[in-house]
């Protein structure tokens, strides 16, 4: 996977209990989440950080980031 | 009854889970400052495992067992939010869970004779019950012979105990899977002592569960290597097999007295009790553990730095053991550098009294102990320690004779107060700016340095 790190804009899924990303838009491109293999959170000092390794439509993978602080998305990486 | 729980092959599982391209194939996790040539394998796939590679190998090694190995780098703060997820599930069961590495703990099913809880904390264990009656209620039957047996036991545990015991772990392994997916698997190994129940895990992996009786545990066990039991490293092995014990049944066959005189009443008694089936050592929450004795924090370099250059690190890592002090409301009534340098290695230490806790007086203390090594500039250094003993109580008020121990202070709650709000790296003294250790950026916003 390569490392990205940049602002994305993510729509998300609320059903029955479950949140997650449903879809994500980089470099013009819209990338359909089909499945998230694994979420974890972090914290960078007193803001937590929610991590989501997802699969794309197509078989790709890559992971998002969500800040609870500023409330944005980011690619961290894409493969 | 007691159950070891461990997870297969930990942090490879946990990045084949989180990415289905590493999948089936022969993946190592890189080890810290994994950009150097000391680099090795901190952790390897069950399938780089078929090729001989194990923890500890340098990159160069693992690569001419399996050319096509895939390296990864650690995701530190990833394993540990699944660690605590994972103890967390284990104390939906019970409350006696001892956690034993990051990867594996050890759960009894029973109250045993040490491992009390406060009453203020569990006052009921209904939450523990209902979970337990909820497994037990889900499983109508379970599948005997895949990897198990259920014989009646004579012994002390009774069948019922046993049956809940293995609805207990088959029902752990199934949150697991619920939890965190597929991929992240445990091998669950249950008897009546801690010991044997690391022993029966370790008999079937990946996700295992294996049952040891004390009735047959030796018919079992009896022909695999005294090694294989937990706390019987290579140089006891060695010793064990200057006297000719080099198997389990071996070990049960021996005299008491012999291993009294060999290795001391503790040990010998110890070592010849675990021979017999004996392990009365209870499972301890973490809130029952002993208080720490030493904080410490130590690094090996990734390429060899000479003792010139090398401060900064220390520095760095004594900013950690600072801020693990005084999180835990401790001072070092002692402090501690270790150095090891091409050749030999080296050590010095001093005593305190009053106890340190600032950033301030710690790195005086550390500066003192760097000027009195004498080490020659140009000496190669492999690795480096900073560790704080004599552990005190904190908190004592300064004294305002002398104001200058105040201000001290206060600019390290000032200090703690930034970090604990901005992350760890956001601020730091001048003397550590820009040494890694570690390779994530652990701050974020604006980052500060401050002048020593």
């Amino acid at each position: 996977m390569s490392e990205i790190n940049e602002t994305v804009q993510v729509a998300m899924l609320f059903r029955a209990g479950e949140v997650r990303p449903a879809a994500f838009i980089w470099n013009g491109h819209r990338y359909e989440v089909t499945r998230v293999t694994l979420a974890h959170k972090t914290r960078l000092g007193d803001v937590l950080q929610w991590h989501f390794a997802v699969e794309t439509k197509g078989g790709g993978a890559a992971r998002l980031a969500f800040d609870t602080l500023s409330l944005g998305w980011q690619l961290e990486a894409i493969g | 009854m007691i159950l070891h729980i461990d997870l297969n092959s930990f942090f490879a599982r946990v990045e084949q889970q989180a990415q289905p391209a590493l999948r089936n194939r022969p993946i190592g996790i890189l080890g810290k400052g994994h950009k150097g040539a000391r680099t090795c394998i901190c952790a390897a796939s069950p399938e780089a495992k078929i090729y001989g590679i194990k923890s500890g190998f340098s990159v160069w090694e693992a690569k001419q067992l399996c050319p096509e190995l895939i390296l990864v780098p650690p995701d530190y703060p990833k394993y540990l939010d699944i660690s605590r997820r994972f103890m967390a599930i284990l104390g939906e069961f019970s409350p006696w869970v001892e956690i034993f590495s990051i990867d594996e703990a050890f759960v009894a099913l029973q109250r045993n004779e040490k491992s009390e809880i406060p009453n203020s904390k569990f006052e009921t264990n209904h939450k523990f019950q209902n979970s337990r009656h909820r497994a037990i209620s889900n499983f109508s039957h379970w599948e005997i012979g895949h990897s198990f047996e259920i014989r009646n036991l004579k012994l002390g545990i009774t069948e019922a105990e046993l049956q809940e015991a293995i609805i207990v772990a088959q029902s752990i392994k199934t949150r697991l899977k619920q939890e965190f997916g597929n991929w992240i698997t445990a091998s669950v190994g249950i008897a009546w002592g801690k010991i044997f129940a690391k022993l029966a895990g370790e008999l079937q992996k990946p996700d295992g569960l294996v049952v040891l009786e004390q009735k047959t545990w030796l018919d079992r066990v009896g022909n695999l290597s005294v090694g294989e039991l937990c706390g019987v490293g290579y140089r006891l092995q060695e010793h064990l097999k200057n006297i000719g014990i080099t198997t389990i049944r071996h070990l049960s066959q021996a005299d008491a007295g012999q291993f009294v005189a060999r290795f001391g009443p503790a040990a010998g008694m110890r070592l010849w009790q675990i021979g017999q089936g004996i392990d009365r050592s209870p499972v301890e929450p973490s809130h029952n553990l002993a208080p720490a004795k030493s904080i410490g924090h130590q690094i090996t370099l990734d390429h060899d730095q000479t003792w010139r250059v090398v401060y900064p690190f220390v520095t760095k890592l004594l900013q950690k053991v600072g801020r693990r002090l005084r999180r835990a409301g401790l001072a070092a009534g002692r402090l501690s550098l270790h150095v090891s340098l091409a050749g030999g290695d080296w050590g010095d230490s001093l005593r305190h009294q009053p106890a340190l806790t600032s950033d301030a007086a710690l790195l005086r203390s550390i500066h003192f102990l760097w000027q009195r090594a004498r080490i020659h500039p140009s000496r190669p250094v492999i690795r480096l320690g900073v560790v704080a003993s004599n552990l005190k109580p904190a908190g004592q008020p300064i004294l305002p004779l002398f104001p200058a121990l105040e201000r001290e202070d206060a600019l390290t709650k000032a200090i703690d107060k930034v970090r604990n709000h901005y992350g760890e790296g956001s601020i730091e003294w001048g003397s550590s700016f820009n040494t890694e250790i570690g390779n994530l950026r652990d701050w974020r916003g604006p980052r500060a340095v401050l002048d020593q």
